[in-house]
């Protein structure tokens, strides 16, 4: 295991281990019979990831470059998991990607869930998937289509034309 | 026999078998889709159970669910591209028939290998209920305190890289369940006066997190389209047609029978899973065969045993799921959520009075995985198409997908918010190996887990667990999740002490 994955997964077993020592610290407010089962778990948590950080931290790192995990009867596909955090337009695009939702997520409040997700198809397509000005927004407007086709059978919105004359 | 009855006359209900046909489409088309693969479509799927009525919510989901390995068999066969990890296994002979020119005729074979498999599946679910439904009358909360516990930690150990990890996505998955009123006391835990908390987290947007956007955010990440380059080619050659691969199928019905079996058996087992089954099956074909040289290099008997095995094991994997709420495979941890949303608890009560719902699956099963293998030839050469779809385009689609699936059952802002949150949670955990089926499953069954307790400690007190059941329950389940670890570390000392 290269230094970088032994890394990961001791920060990643750590924060674990975090969790449950927060789950035992706001449960102590909580009457008896709800605590019961919240106490057990994070003792459980805190006390096999203390184990898996153990094992972790004694494990020698290697230096020359493979990430070989212990315990893994999938090493190649671990290898390339792993890879993407290693190579640096892999991260790129998922920094893009959790952007983008991230912006979809932060304006649908404001501009409604249709027009929300229709901006965002139209906005992937043409940045992510390199498509024309056209096609994105036809994909767009597509998606804004079927979004609120879907809305107004399970929400019992008014129907499109409905919406579209009360806009102007 | 009354509920197998009334569970048979369901069925022909109109709505019924237009979800159920909805629910193939879908599923031939997320099989050929590798990277989506069953948890990913299950998740997609789950929010139109809250608008539904159970039985053609059932329907539109287990028919999906049962379409998704031809789904993924075509892209197997046809691309060299398993629909899933574990169908790895049937691209091993069913691509060196397409290159041969026989693809037809591999696809033809796997057709009917796995509706014959789902047929056995069904039956075997329904031969089995009654049993179940026997043994089921000894189990009371104590023991069902124990089996829930068990199988998250089974199917977390199973589906992850190493038990501490597999252990430790349970505990998470079972910590998170907790955000929200304490079913038993009526108090609200770890919200930090966030309104929106108190109703906990919800099962949409986790498993719409978790699974769908988690699985986007990591195909995108790869950046290039799932296939470059393919070559296949489909003949109507007299030898090479869809037809000779059915009859190759009805003539080693022997290796159907025991492939079928074989993927039964393991479904049964909790979390054991379809890998094991399916290589499982193609090493008894290929052990049985007269020239074994030939597998590998495009023998339709390495097409026709694991097929046959991946919807048997489903059938047989329902069994644990609807009786103990223990599921088979990280698929059922799922369908565990849905039962709930569509007010199915699993438990003896799918064995009682919702007991022509449990026929129901099975007849789902039976009627899904003939109706699929159908639909997959009749468009199987278009549908292969489908896997050359560019991450940059599938991957906003879903998220979209998903965002609206999260929002659409709490109607709530901050569903979408946990969504994108356990999304980003989700591909954490892909890329560092913990389990998200033992995290889902730790989530779903957490309030069970808690009521199943309480129960236990009103009636027995804190010496429940010595209750024989209970006892015998733990020390099975030990040897199970510890055992194999323990085997391994002693055989690789011993085999280091022979080194030297």
């Amino acid at each position: 295991m290269n230094q970088t994955v032994r890394s990961v997964e001791i920060w990643t077993t750590i924060a674990i281990g975090i969790l449950g020592a927060a789950g035992l610290l706001f449960a102590r407010n909580l009457p008896a019979s709800s605590q019961l089962i919240p106490n057990a778990l994070g003792v459980l948590m805190i006390f096999v990831a203390g184990i898996q950080a153990i094992s972790l931290l004694r494990t020698p790192a290697s230096t020359d470059g493979e990430a070989a995990p212990q315990d893994s009867e999938d090493a190649g596909e671990m290898q390339s998991d792993y890879a993407q955090l290693g190579d640096r337009d892999a991260r790129r695009r998922i920094f893009l990607i959790v952007g983008a939702t991230a912006a979809l997520v932060a304006v649908v409040p404001f501009v409604g869930y249709a027009i929300g997700v229709g901006l965002y198809m139209a906005a992937c397509m043409r940045f992510f998937a390199k498509l024309s000005v056209v096609a994105a927004l036809l994909t767009g407007l597509g998606s804004f289509a079927v979004v609120y086709a879907l809305f107004e059978m399970v929400l019992g919105l008014p129907p499109f034309p409905a919406f579209l004359a009360g806009m102007f | 026999m009354a509920a197998a009855a009334t569970a048979l006359w369901s069925i022909f209900d109109l709505n019924v078998l237009l979800m159920m046909l909805i629910g193939i489409v879908i599923g031939l088309i997320m099989g050929v889709l590798p990277g989506l693969g069953g948890m990913a479509t299950l998740a997609l799927l789950l929010p139109f159970a809250y608008g539904m009525e159970p039985l053609p919510a059932l329907s539109l989901i287990v028919g999906a669910y049962s379409a998704l390995y031809f789904g993924g068999s075509i892209s197997s066969i046809l691309l060299n591209l398993p629909g899933s990890g574990e169908q790895v296994v049937v691209c091993f002979d069913g691509y060196p028939l397409t290159k041969k020119g026989m693809g037809a005729r591999a696809l033809g074979a796997s057709a009917t290998a796995t509706a014959l498999g789902g047929l056995f599946g069904a039956a075997l679910l329904l031969v089995t209920i009654p049993i179940v439904g026997e043994i089921i009358k000894f189990i009371r909360p104590p023991e069902m305190f124990i089996l829930s516990l068990f199988g998250v930690a089974a199917i977390g150990v199973v589906s992850s890289r190493a038990v501490s990890k597999g252990l430790l996505s349970g505990l998470l998955g079972l910590m998170l369940s907790f955000i929200g009123y304490d079913p038993i006391a009526g108090v609200p835990r770890y919200t930090f006066g966030i309104l929106s908390l108190y109703d906990g987290l919800g099962v949409a947007a986790m498993t719409m997190g978790l699974f769908a956007i988690a699985e986007m955010f990591h195909l995108f990440g790869r950046g290039r389209q799932i296939v470059e380059t393919a070559d296949y080619s489909m003949s109507n050659e007299r030898g090479r047609r869809v037809i000779d691969g059915m009859w190759d199928t009805f003539r080693n019905m022997r290796t159907v029978i025991e492939g079928a079996m074989i993927g039964g058996i393991v479904g049964i087992l909790p979390g054991l899973g379809g890998t094991v089954s399916m290589f499982f099956s193609y090493a008894r074909a290929k052990q049985r065969s007269s020239d074994p040289d030939s597998f590998g290099r495009g023998n339709i008997l390495g097409v026709i045993a694991p097929e046959a095995s991946a919807n048997a094991k489903e059938g047989g994997s329902f069994v644990p799921t609807i009786a103990f709420g223990i599921p088979g495979t990280s698929g059922m941890a799922i369908f565990i959520g849905i039962f709930l949303i569509l007010g199915l608890e699993p438990g003896p009560k799918m064995l009682t009075e919702n007991l022509h719902v449990t026929y129901f699956i099975a007849f789902v099963i039976a009627l899904a995985s003939v109706w699929a293998s159908a639909l997959g030839l009749l468009i199987a050469t278009p549908m292969a198409k489908i896997a050359y779809v560019r991450p940059a385009i599938l991957a906003p689609a879903i998220i979209s997908v998903g965002v609206i699936g999260a929002f659409i059952e709490p109607l709530t802002f901050s569903a979408v918010l946990i969504a994108l949150a356990a999304g980003i949670l989700g591909y954490w955990l892909k890329i560092t190996g913990y389990s998200r089926a033992g995290v889902i499953l730790g989530f779903i069954m957490g309030p069970l887990v808690e009521r199943y307790l309480f129960l236990s400690l009103q009636a027995y007190g804190s010496s429940f667990v010595l209750r024989p059941i209970t006892l015998g329950i733990i020390v099975v389940g030990a040897l199970f999740i510890f055992g194999p670890p323990i085997r391994k570390r002693y055989f690789s000392a011993r085999l280091s002490e022979a080194a030297e």
